[in-house]
């Protein structure tokens, strides 16, 4: 009993010791140490459309941050290719989109979207970077004042069925009959499937040889307007296809489809949808016609986010 | 402007049993009536569209001056195109084809529209 006194008051007094060894000035466990920040979680899934000759559209999936106390916002850098920045634009938490404009047609521009956090957080730093590339293109709703109608070739030639995507001299698009004294310049046309009153957008060649060359891309989106975002315009070895049927069949939307003109200008044609039949055809045999809108990139080889 | 009103209504209500009725596309230059009729303005210059749309926003009637006969044809909605001044005013100063059905009586014509497009004729 004695002997087991001893041991436990010689416990006693090491674990002491080694408790006030630990306690000693150079490894105080109280004092605060700094905690390392953590990131905030950046936004996902970027997307863009060009809305006009001098503007894109940048839209991405909201950071699953946002909710916390020290959340700022979005800032989206906007850089030439070669790395240079253009300028910067803050965007408010909740939103997830931003328009970016007085851009240059035809530059391909680099898209930096980072979510932000407030510049006095103690416990949160800015997110990665996400990014997407892009290019302002040309939009076309009219022509001049009207809208943009190409007559089936079954029509007289009193209406137009060819179209000229961009008219240079008067830079908009033009439509002309196929054997007027622009005909030379008429990237496609609506030829009238025989026994039918289907329709199919064919490139110019087509009709004569000697005429422009469009290819249409084999991707094509069911939807109702050009503004439509996306994470990439179909890829080059994809404009495979140079006509486009048109069935007089009811769909439920508009159709875009891609072209890749005689220079190597890209494009987007919106098909406008009939809202009084349902199809993508309007009017009546034999003067039927597509009623589009387009999407033109007047400088060459520029699919509007990727080089050549 | 009331005078022609009155006489093309007239007309319409006297022989409103025997219009003749067909489909047709007739071809020509949008005009507004009072304002070609009587002041002999047609939409072909900036000053004239100035003129024809003021004419137009007061109440003025649309009509179709056609190429081939160089008659005037007097325009009117249809299912289709209810409002007229939105589906014809961005046409005005140009060479358009009409389509719709045409009821015709004498010398009064009219024309429901219910497709236009830009005439190359």
């Amino acid at each position: 009993m004695k002997n087991l006194k001893l041991i436990f008051s010689i416990l006693t007094i090491s674990f002491s010791l080694l408790v006030l060894m630990s306690c000693s000035k150079e490894e105080d466990p109280v004092s605060p140490q700094p905690t390392p920040k953590s990131k905030i979680k950046a936004p996902t899934n970027p997307l863009a459309y060009s809305l006009n000759n001098t503007t894109v559209v940048v839209k991405w999936t909201r950071s699953q941050d946002e909710n916390l106390a020290d959340f700022d916002g979005y800032l989206v850098r906007i850089l030439t290719t070669t790395g240079s920045v253009v300028r910067e634009r803050t965007v408010s938490k909740g939103l997830d989109s931003l328009a970016a404009d007085n851009l240059t047609a035809g530059t391909i521009y680099n898209f930096q979207i980072v979510a932000k956090a407030q510049s006095n957080s103690t416990k949160y730093i800015n997110s990665d970077t996400i990014s997407i590339q892009w290019s302002p293109a040309w939009r076309f709703d009219l022509e001049g004042t009207i809208p943009i109608k190409i007559y089936e070739s079954s029509s007289s030639t009193g209406f137009a069925s060819g179209l000229i995507f961009y008219n240079p001299s008067t830079q908009q698009p033009k439509t002309v009959s196929l054997l007027s004294a622009d005909s030379s310049l008429i990237d496609v046309y609506l030829y009238t499937v025989p026994n039918s009153s289907n329709v199919e957008l064919r490139s110019s060649h087509l009709f004569r040889p000697s005429r422009k060359i469009t290819r249409f891309s084999t991707v094509s989106y069911d939807v109702n307007t050009l503004n439509d975002p996306r994470n990439a315009p179909p890829d080059t070895t994809t404009y495979t296809k140079t006509e486009w049927r048109i069935d007089s069949v009811a769909v439920s939307t508009s159709k875009v489809l891609y072209f890749k003109g005689n220079n190597g200008n890209y494009g987007r044609i919106l098909l406008e949808r009939n809202p009084a039949n349902g199809t993508l055809i309007w009017g009546s045999s034999p003067e039927q016609y597509i009623q589009v809108r387009i999407s033109y990139q007047s400088v060459p080889y520029n699919r509007f986010s990727k080089t050549r | 402007m009331k005078l022609l009103l009155s006489i093309v209504s007239i007309l319409f209500i006297m022989n409103s049993a025997s219009f003749a009725q067909k489909a047709a596309t007739l071809t020509g230059e949008i005009i507004e009536l009072k304002t070609f009729v009587v002041d002999k303005i047609k939409p072909n210059s900036p000053a004239g569209l100035e003129v024809t749309k003021e004419g137009l926003m007061k109440g003025g009637t649309f009509a179709l001056l056609e190429s081939k006969s160089n008659k005037i044809v007097i325009l009117i909605p249809s299912a289709v195109n209810r409002n007229l001044y939105s589906v014809l005013e961005p046409y005005l100063g140009m060479q358009v084809f009409i389509k719709g059905q045409q009821y015709s009586n004498g010398g009064v014509r009219l024309l429901s529209v219910e497709d236009i497009g830009k005439s190359l004729k």
